[in-house]
């Protein structure tokens, strides 16, 4: 069940473990699960509750409605309770939908929220945090972008080869298996650091990749990486590759 | 984006944070820093135009509140003025901006911050990122690009930073 869960995803699971058990509650929670969410993903908080005070209110508001029961030994296995494991759920569901192929801890945020009407979401609520808000912050899906530019590639008169990926599609300069990309499109991803982002993309160039298009589905900031020029900001209206020639309108990546 | 509770540009103002944080549109955005990496990138670029203030006609501070529009201030970690700094916040632009990145850090909200700096008119945004080693320019003309030389240099007047002098 946690196989696609990053790192930190995992260590949510932990956290909230440990959080039932500091409660002395009988079974993991949607709440434990917040708890575990907010120890372990700084970067996650702050980007969606900006100041570390309202971590604090959030755990004062689970202690205020919680019945004080001894805590309970962490080496007591304890149950993710109904609604917990829905939450897991949803935030497969939530990764899916955004073609991730990682479940990590802006999923869980999403699958918590879904959960409306259990004791996170309403603390979430309460802090102005929505689905809404946060599928915002994250961008639009990715399915929506990548099967419009799909779309588009596929209508192009060359006999380009089209590869669609989880994040993001590759183009080859011909349908032949034996060739390798030239050009990737991918969408920025909001939870990747930048430097983890950088290696990546070296990475990639250095594999022999011509062309790397960068795409903030959010904010419509355009990047692009090549070998000759690094990693910029892309100014114009129309992306384009060259041997073979590729030309990419940005009015058919932003509806 | 999201909000957590909302306050004042006064409520900012009046309040102090540890360390300080970034206002941003009612909201308190806490920077990523207090690594070491970040640490001794950030002193050493300020040493280094911090030692050459007179020659050059500058002033050079570090964690500097600065106004970047009407409902958002940004802290750059090291901000250069050309000639005498008298604002105690500053509402006029910096000439340079310095932004070191931490392992946090996401394309994003780097880009806003930059993007912030360079509407309110700063000249030159230069991003560094000590665990790669890795530099970026930021100008109103060229946008954001990586850099890619041994000197970062500014026009009019003429700065130069040696990444090699930083870059321990």
């Amino acid at each position: 069940m946690f196989e696609r869960y990053t790192e930190k995803a995992r260590r949510v699971i932990f956290f909230a473990r440990y959080e039932a058990s500091e409660f002395g509650a009988p079974g993991i929670e949607t709440e434990h699960l917040l708890l575990g969410l907010l120890r372990e993903d700084d970067a996650l908080t702050q980007r969606f509750l900006s100041s570390l005070s309202s971590v604090d209110s959030i755990r004062q508001s689970v202690r205020a409605v919680t019945p004080a029961r001894p805590k309970i030994s962490t080496s007591v296995d304890l149950p993710l309770s109904h609604e917990s494991k829905r939450v897991l759920a949803y935030a497969a569901e939530e990764a899916d939908k955004l073609k991730h192929r990682h479940v990590g801890t802006e999923h869980l945020l999403l699958g918590l929220l879904r959960e409306e009407t259990f004791l996170a979401a309403t603390l979430l609520r309460e802090r102005g945090i929505s689905n809404k808000s946060v599928r915002e912050e994250l961008g639009a899906p990715a399915d929506t972008w990548q099967s419009k530019l799909l779309q588009y590639l596929e209508s192009l008169p060359n006999q380009l080869g089209i590869l669609a990926a989880a994040s993001g599609i590759y183009v080859k300069p011909d349908r032949s298996p034996a060739t390798k990309a030239f050009l990737y499109i991918e969408v920025l991803s909001p939870t990747e650091p930048l430097w983890e982002l950088r290696r990546r993309i070296d990475e990639q160039l250095a594999r022999g990749l011509r062309y790397l298009w960068l795409i903030d589905t959010g904010t419509r900031h355009v990047y692009v990486a090549t070998p000759e020029a690094g990693f910029h900001e892309f100014k114009g209206d129309v992306l384009r590759t060259e041997n073979p020639a590729l030309v990419l309108p940005l009015t058919e990546v932003f509806a | 984006m999201p909000t957590g509770t909302l306050i004042s540009v006064e409520q900012y103002l009046a309040t102090s944070y540890r360390p300080d944080c970034d206002y941003v549109d009612g909201r308190i955005e806490e920077r990523n820093l207090g690594e070491l990496d970040h640490s001794s990138l950030q002193t050493a670029v300020a040493v280094y135009f911090g030692s050459r203030q007179k020659q050059l006609g500058i002033t050079v501070v570090v964690e500097q509140r600065v106004q970047v529009s009407k409902t958002r201030f940004r802290i750059p970690d090291v901000c250069v003025v050309l000639g005498k700094a008298t604002e105690q916040i500053f509402r006029t632009p910096p000439f340079l901006c310095v932004e070191i990145l931490s392992p946090e850090d996401r394309m994003k909200r780097v880009k806003e911050r930059i993007d912030d700096y360079l509407a309110m008119g700063v000249s030159y945004v230069w991003v560094l990122d000590p665990s790669g080693r890795q530099v970026y320019v930021a100008t109103p003309a060229a946008g954001f690009h990586e850099f890619k030389g041994e000197v970062l240099r500014t026009e009019n007047p003429v700065l130069e930073l040696p990444l090699a002098e930083v870059f321990a």
